[in-house]
């Protein structure tokens, strides 16, 4: 037998110190914009964050796998699914048609047999809503220490307050309470495409000599709509959280 | 006087040494001359021996889980117990905007060949080089998918006459792009058999069973035939059966059963 050429000694520690070096921690998968989430800039993207990259940049898409549909004329919204680097973008042909609602879904994706497969984890799967209309809408009303507070599902404006600006009254267990100036709310650790796309208000509960212990729940009227919330024992994070579908980055794909 | 004579003759001839017989000269068989054209050649196990020559073939996947096809063109060379080959394959897949295409990757050998005209055996070192990007496969891993690595690889001929057979053992390793399904790196263990029997001068039947891992199809089994239209040319055809893939034992999520099979086109011309 021939003694081993050092060529391929030398390819084989080429191949073994090029692979598995440029593993990197996952980061965190979410979608953006949030389930309920209102004041969506018509002309951006959405965003199925994966974590990690899942496949080659360019790399065709099932096209159903984003579907987003318009639910104040009806139809589909043309757009293109596009895998980009560790996220998947749905980018819609035209703007999303201003002070519209729409429903998006992420699908379980259909691989392609002898292609790529696409590790798209199971909890980022689903349907959400978002809305293009500038209105604030109630997320959740949060028991937060002493407080009572409300989790509006757009940003702080810049002019105004939530929610006078949205012509909504409260109401807590029936009696009519104001809501302080909103601040700005998010989830550590995303990074939506727009800063700050929830705040939080919470209710002078003081003025109105209520105690925040006896409250159960919050009514939010508004002109076309009525909100009856259940005060929950969570952080403000925890509720968007959720409605991202913040998730870890290793648990097992579809 | 006479010792002069003799060395005057001498530089008059090539070999005053050697007795000139009458007639037509007859050359001395060399190795390269002497060796069968075409070796013991498989599918799944390169050819065994063999001449000079240069190849092209097609590998179709068909069915269900099929749509992907590699065209191959391919190169030896043989010079005393020497052989290097390079192969480089195209291929055609579907992707969900369509049809799409990509070049594969880069293979090239050198191999060691046992004396004789019909090599023992031959051991030899394969390299797979990145050269494209078609993220697809037919039934071996690294042959399209976008991948470096290499193999170390003894083939050993069983048997002579128009019966014969051949092994190949294999041992490597490779770094693909390590999209699922594929691994980040991977080692590959092979281990194949065939039988080729001539059925007639220039017919013949070719069998051949593979198992790989890791592999995207673990175990194979090949039915070829082939003819030969002329001395030099040889077309063969046949089909690849991915086994272990009819019954779901493969690394890509598909579903089992008789999903898919590989048909093989191939001519090849050689010296």
């Amino acid at each position: 037998m021939p003694h081993l050429p050092k060529a391929p000694a030398l390819l084989v520690a080429g191949v073994l110190s090029g692979a598995g070096c440029a593993e990197e921690d996952p980061g965190p998968r979410f979608v953006s914009p949030y389930d309920g989430r209102t004041d969506w800039p018509p002309e951006a993207p959405l965003q199925v964050q994966l974590g990690q990259p899942v496949a080659p940049e360019g790399t065709d898409v099932d096209p159903e796998l984003i579907t987003v549909v318009d639910l104040d004329v009806g139809g589909r919204v043309e757009g293109e699914v596009v895998v980009g680097d560790s996220a998947l973008w749905f980018y819609p042909d035209a703007p999303f048609e201003p002070g519209h609602r729409f429903a998006w879904s992420v699908a379980p994706p259909h691989d392609e047999a002898r292609s790529v497969h696409l590790a798209v984890p199971a909890d980022l799967t689903g349907s959400a809503t978002f809305s293009t209309a500038p209105a604030a809408e109630p997320l959740g009303a949060l028991s937060l220490g002493s407080d009572i507070c409300i989790v509006w599902s757009r940003a702080v404006p810049e002019e105004g307050q939530l929610p006078a600006g949205s012509g909504l009254s409260i109401h807590a267990d029936g009696l009519p309470v104001r809501v302080e100036p909103a601040i700005p709310a998010g989830v550590p650790g995303i990074e939506p495409l727009t800063p700050g796309d929830a705040s939080l208000g919470c209710l002078g509960l003081t003025d109105a000599g209520i105690d925040a212990a006896t409250i159960q729940g919050v009514r939010v009227e508004g002109p076309l709509q009525v909100w009856q919330l259940t005060v929950e024992d969570r952080s403000a994070e925890d509720l968007l959280a959720e409605r991202h579908r913040l998730g870890a980055g290793s648990e097992e794909g579809t | 006087m006479i010792s002069l004579a003799w060395i005057a003759m001498a530089f008059g001839q090539d070999a005053p040494w050697e007795e000139s017989l009458p007639g037509e000269a007859v050359p001395t068989p060399t190795a390269d001359q002497d060796r069968d054209r075409w070796g013991i050649q498989g599918s799944a196990i390169e050819t065994i021996g063999g001449s000079t020559g240069v190849g092209a073939g097609i590998a179709s996947v068909i069915g269900p889980d099929g749509g992907t096809t590699a065209y191959t063109a391919r190169a030896d060379v043989v010079w005393d117990r020497y052989k290097v080959s390079v192969g480089v394959p195209v291929a055609l897949y579907r992707s969900p905007d369509g049809p799409r295409g990509g070049l594969g990757n880069l293979t090239a050998s050198g191999s060691w060949l046992a004396p004789g005209p019909d090599p023992e055996w031959q051991v030899g070192a394969e390299v797979t080089l990145r050269t494209g990007q078609a993220y697809t496969w037919v039934n071996e891993a690294h042959q399209l998918w976008p991948s470096n690595g290499i193999d170390l690889v003894y083939l050993r001929r069983v048997g002579d006459g128009d019966l014969r057979g051949a092994v190949r053992t294999g041992v490597g390793i490779h770094a693909p792009s390590g999209w699922d399904p594929y691994p980040d790196v991977y080692a590959r263990l092979n281990i194949a058999g065939l039988l080729e029997q001539r059925v007639a001068d220039s017919v013949g039947l070719l069998g051949e069973a593979s198992f790989t891992w890791w592999d995207v199809s673990p175990i194979d089994a090949t039915a070829m035939f082939w003819a030969e239209p002329s001395e030099h040319l040889r077309v063969r055809s046949g089909f690849t059966f991915p086994v272990a893939s009819w019954a779901g034992w493969q690394p890509a999520r598909v579903p089992a059963g008789t999903r898919e099979s590989t048909f093989r086109l191939e001519l090849v011309a050689r010296h």
